[in-house]
This record gives structure tokens, sequence and C-alpha cells, in this order.
């Protein structure tokens, strides 16, 4: 950095002690005040008669102080909803494990709020029973933003949409008087969305034209997925709720569950699925090669369970994907890989990172033996720390791997726990 | 620093009248000089009556660091085809650094500062020096906060008193 002289001449020439912060025009000191936690912003009333009621004209409210009682929660709401004055953009509200806020109580808030205004709201609320959003929350058409977490959400009979919604997170919902389905398809800009735990254990339908990404942990019987801009996906099938229920097609058309599910993303660039979620792909008939082909598909996060039938969906998927670039992959013990399964290797061209997991040393050298030799462009063969650590006989594994031939030159073998390349 | 010779500059005029000759790349920097250039392409001159040449020289200073960083950043992922995420990892953290060494100003100098970037609209640096103000007065006392900023408190004990008790909440003891 160049030194500064004459920053010293300028504060002898400055009326020392003169109050330029206050001096700053009130909507720059309402962006400094949104950038403090509610309670230091509230606490700048004290500084000076100038500064008294300032922080009631900040446009953003977040009450995120997870140590108050629910009724001191309850109070400082309504206290700073009363006082406040000016548009309010953001509210925010977030209350930690077992502190239950009343349906009043959201109401009212919501009543203070501007319909107008609103871009974004959170309601995080870590409680059972539900709390219970009224449907008034679909006046809010300005809204951008939504998060909601642990409420019922209840939907008014002639339901709008939000037109301009962008983001939208439920996590432990109930949905009342309307579907998941309805909900998304009624939002048209929606751009992302994150799901988990609200449908349950029904058939999940997703049809959202301008999506770009999406996150589900849901219990869902059946998947329906239209999203031609999906650029990221993580599907994941809640193990703790699914427990041994049977995947039941809701939809029993002529489409196979693949391509109901992942048919129809023509765009995707990242898939996440979880062993659940192959499974679920596995319990109908499978297709030989898969219809469609991911032409932008970079990276896939892939971990079938220990059925064969999950593994020949795993090998159809990646097959399909002759742009790839990153393959992380849970090798099941009971199935040495076959290279026979294998019935194009378009998919190894670009391939330049391998990450694989897995518990039985035998079947990842099997599969580690096949991407060595049969990868042009491999970086990187990464073996999970974790996986590595569980194996019987680490040195012995890490000796036969070492010795395997490599098509790449580039390619180095590594042992690590990160698994974000 | 190499500049191709075909790249237009700009002079920029401080208040108290100063002259700062810049490339059109960083005077573009600041949206509102971007937004006249846009209006009147072939605008040479540009008075910037509300900002010292002192206060001006450090926004240029700015600029002239963020566009090279830019074009580094660009030319690297032209050479390689794609950017690597550790070297603009690392590109980023040193800038971030550089950043923190320029926020070392007087609060005087960061209040003017800030009125410069919102009036040229130079949104990293308004986000900057806002994030720096807010970084001065978290975690402190109202007594501390006055001093920082030398806020006269013109409010008497009993004003003072009946405001604390509108939000008892907010002046409790904290951890």
């Amino acid at each position: 950095m160049v030194g500064r002289p004459w920053l010293k001449r300028r504060i002898l020439n400055i009326e020392l002690n003169k109050d330029f912060l206050s001096s700053l025009p009130s909507e720059i000191i309402e962006t400094i005040l949104v950038r403090l936690p509610i309670k230091e912003a509230v606490r700048t009333s004290v500084l000076s008669s100038n500064w008294k009621s300032l922080w009631t004209s900040m446009p953003d409210l977040v009450f995120n102080d997870r140590d108050t009682t629910e009724s001191e929660l309850i109070r400082r709401v309504d206290k700073v909803l009363q006082v406040h004055q000016g548009p309010i953009l953001k509210f925010e509200v977030e209350l930690g494990c077992d502190k239950h806020v009343g349906e009043e109580a959201i109401s009212r808030w919501l009543l203070a709020l501007s319909k107008n205004e609103l871009k974004d709201l959170c309601l995080n609320v870590d409680t059972y029973p539900n709390c219970k959003v009224p449907s008034s929350l679909f006046s809010y058409q300005k809204l951008e933003n939504l998060e909601i977490e642990g409420c019922t959400i209840y939907a008014p009979q002639c339901f709008q949409g939000l037109k301009l919604l962008h983001n939208l997170t439920l996590c432990r919902c109930e949905l009342v008087g309307i579907t998941i389905e309805k909900f998304v398809s009624s939002c048209p800009l929606l751009e992302s969305l994150n799901l988990v735990d609200v449908v349950k254990h029904g058939c999940l339908v997703i049809r959202a034209p301008n999506l770009k990404e999406l996150v589900v942990l849901e219990d869902f019987t059946d998947l329906l997925l239209g999203a031609p801009k999906l650029i990221s996906a993580t599907i994941n099938v809640d193990y703790m709720l699914h427990g041994l229920r049977d995947f039941i097609p809701a939809y029993d058309g002529c489409k196979s569950k693949f391509l109901r599910a992942i048919g129809a993303i023509p765009n995707i660039e990242e898939l996440h699925i979880d062993s659940l979620f192959c499974e679920y792909l596995a319990s109908g008939p499978l297709p030989v090669k898969f219809p469609v082909t991911f032409h932008h598909l970079k990276k896939i996060s892939i971990h079938p369970d220990e059925s064969r039938k999950a593994v020949d969906i795993a090998v159809c998927i990646f097959q399909s994907a002759p742009n790839l670039k990153t393959l992380c992959l849970t090798v099941p013990s009971q199935i040495i890989w076959e290279e026979q399964k294998i019935t194009t290797i378009s998919f190894l061209r670009q391939l330049e990172v391998v990450v694989i997991f897995g518990k039985d040393g035998e079947s990842m050298v099997a599969f580690a033996k096949f991407i060595l030799s049969a990868a042009p462009q491999l970086e990187k063969l990464v073996i999970n720390r974790w996986s590595f650590y569980e194996l019987v006989d680490g040195m012995g594994f890490m000796k036969k791997l070492l010795s395997l031939p490599r098509l790449s030159s580039k390619a180095v073998i590594l042992v690590d726990e990160n698994s974000n390349y | 620093m190499a500049r191709s010779s075909t790249e237009n500059m700009i002079t920029l005029m401080s208040s108290d009248g100063e002259e700062f000759m810049v490339t059109e790349k960083v005077a573009r920097e600041c949206t509102t000089i971007r937004n006249m250039l846009e209006d009147d392409c072939v605008i040479t001159n540009i008075p910037l009556p509300n900002v010292t040449s002192d206060i001006l020289s450090m926004v240029i200073e700015y600029c002239m660091e963020h566009v090279a960083a830019a074009e580094k950043a660009a030319a690297e992922t032209a050479e390689k085809g794609s950017s690597s995420a550790p070297a603009a990892a690392k590109a980023n953290k040193d800038l971030e650094e550089w950043d923190k060494a320029f926020m070392n100003v007087d609060v005087y100098t960061l209040c003017d500062l800030i009125l410069a970037a919102n009036y040229l609209n130079v949104s990293g640096l308004l986000d900057l020096t806002i994030q720096t103000a807010a970084n001065l007065i978290k975690g402190k006392s109202p007594e501390q906060i006055r001093k920082t900023f030398h806020i006269q408190n013109d409010l008497s004990l009993e004003e003072e008193e009946k405001i604390r008790s509108q939000t008892p909440w907010a002046f409790e003891k904290s951890e």
C-alpha cells in the first residue's frame, strides 16, 4: 500500500471531534444498521437525539437471538413492528428448539408487514406441533425469497401463487389446501427450490420452467420432475422417514421411472443421488441404455446400495454423460466390477477426477483398475479417506492400487477426505 | 503498467480542481460515470463537484486495483481454458487482504469514502466501507461508539432512560 502523507495533513485540517457519521444521509446509516445484530442496531437509539429513531426505518428486520424465551421474542417482535416506520423489505424470525409461536402472533406480524414491499420472508421455528401460517401469506405478491421451517401453511381457496418468487425453501412443513406441485408451478420465476420433509410418503411432482437448482430430501413414493433449465440437482430419499416401505409408483403412465424422474432435465450439469434414490430408480424395469443423453452433465455423485440393479442404474446414468469430468461413486462390496457392464466408454473421454467410496477393497481396486486403464484425461483418482480407514488391509489395498497401469500419464492416486473437486 | 495507447483516457476533476487521468475501464467502475459515458460517448472531461481530490485519488486507487485483479483472472482463464479453483481462491484472498489494508483509515476518511462511493456508485467500495463502519460499531457499548465516531450525546439522563425503557432487551448485558 502506498503511503498517504496527505492523510495526516487532512486530519489536521479537519475540525477535530466533528461527528461525521451522524451527518451521513439516513439511507446510508440504515444500510450500516442492517449489518448489525438487531439488538445492537436498536441500541444506537441512545447515541444522541439524532440517532433516537434512525433504527426504526431499517428495511431489514432479522430476529435470530435463539437464547430468548418465546414470550420475550414475541414481545420484542411486536414492539419493533409497532414503532417501525417505512418499508420492511426483509423479515426473518428464527426460534430455537421447542419454542412455539402461536398463529395469532404470526398473523399479527404478517399484518404489520406491507404487502407491497416485503421481498424476503423467513420463518424458522423448530418446534412440534407445527406453527400455523395463515393463508394471507400468499397475498405478499412482491416476495422473492421465502423460507419456512416447521410450519403448517394454509393456502387460500383461490390460490394465485407467488409471481415474483425466486427462491423457495420448505423444511418440515405441512401444506393444507394445496400440493407442492401446484405451489411450485404457480411460481413461474422460481429458480431455486429446497424441499425437506414436506411430502409425506406421496408422489412428488415438480414442474418448474425456470428452475436452476433443486435440493430434495423427501420420503416420496414417486417422483416426476420437469425442469428444462435445471443445472444442479441433489435428490435424496429420507432414510429415517422412509423406513422399509416400498416405492409404489403413483403414476402408472407408460414412461419408466427413469424418464419420469430424470428424463426431463436436459441441461443438468451436476447430479447428486443417494442410495435410496438409486433403489427407487431400480425398483422399476431397467432400460439397457438410458434413452436420454446428458450433454451438459459435468459432475455426478452417485451412491448405489448393495444391489446389482442399483449398480446397473448408476452405470446407466454415467454412461449417458459424454462430457463428464467428475465422478464420485460408492463401489458396492458384494459385486465385483465387470467391464462387460460398460456398453459405451464415451463417458470416460473427458473424465478428470474420480472419487471412490466403498467398504470392500477388492471391488474398489477392480473399479479403479477399469478407470485407470480406460480414462485418457484422468488427473486424479481419489480414495475417500474414511472409506480407506475402514479397510481391513489398507496397506495391501494401496500397494495393489499403485501397481495398476494408467492410461493417462497425468493420473495421480491419493487418499483425501474432501470430495469437493 | 503497460497500457495500450488506443485505450480511451478520461479526465476526472475533483471539487478542489485537481485533475486525474484514468482509463475508461477504470472510470467505468463508477456506475455514475458509466451512465454518463453511455449517454454521451464523446465525453472526456468529467467534473465531480462532490468529491475532494484526496478522496477521489483513493476511489481511483480502489478501482484500479479491482480492474487489474479482474483482468488478471480473465487472462488466466483465457490461457488455461478454465480457471483453476485454488488459483482463483488465492487471488480472491489477495484482493480481500488488499481491501482490508485499504480500509486502514480514520473514521473521517471512512465517512467521506462512503459518501463518494455512494455518489459515484462503486458498489464494491460502498459494500466494503459500509461493512467497515458496521464492524466499528459491532460489539461496542453506546459510550464506546460515541467515542469512536465523536458523537456528542445531547440527550438528558431522563431522555436516555426513557429510550432505554422502550426496548430494555436491547440494553441487557449479553454474555
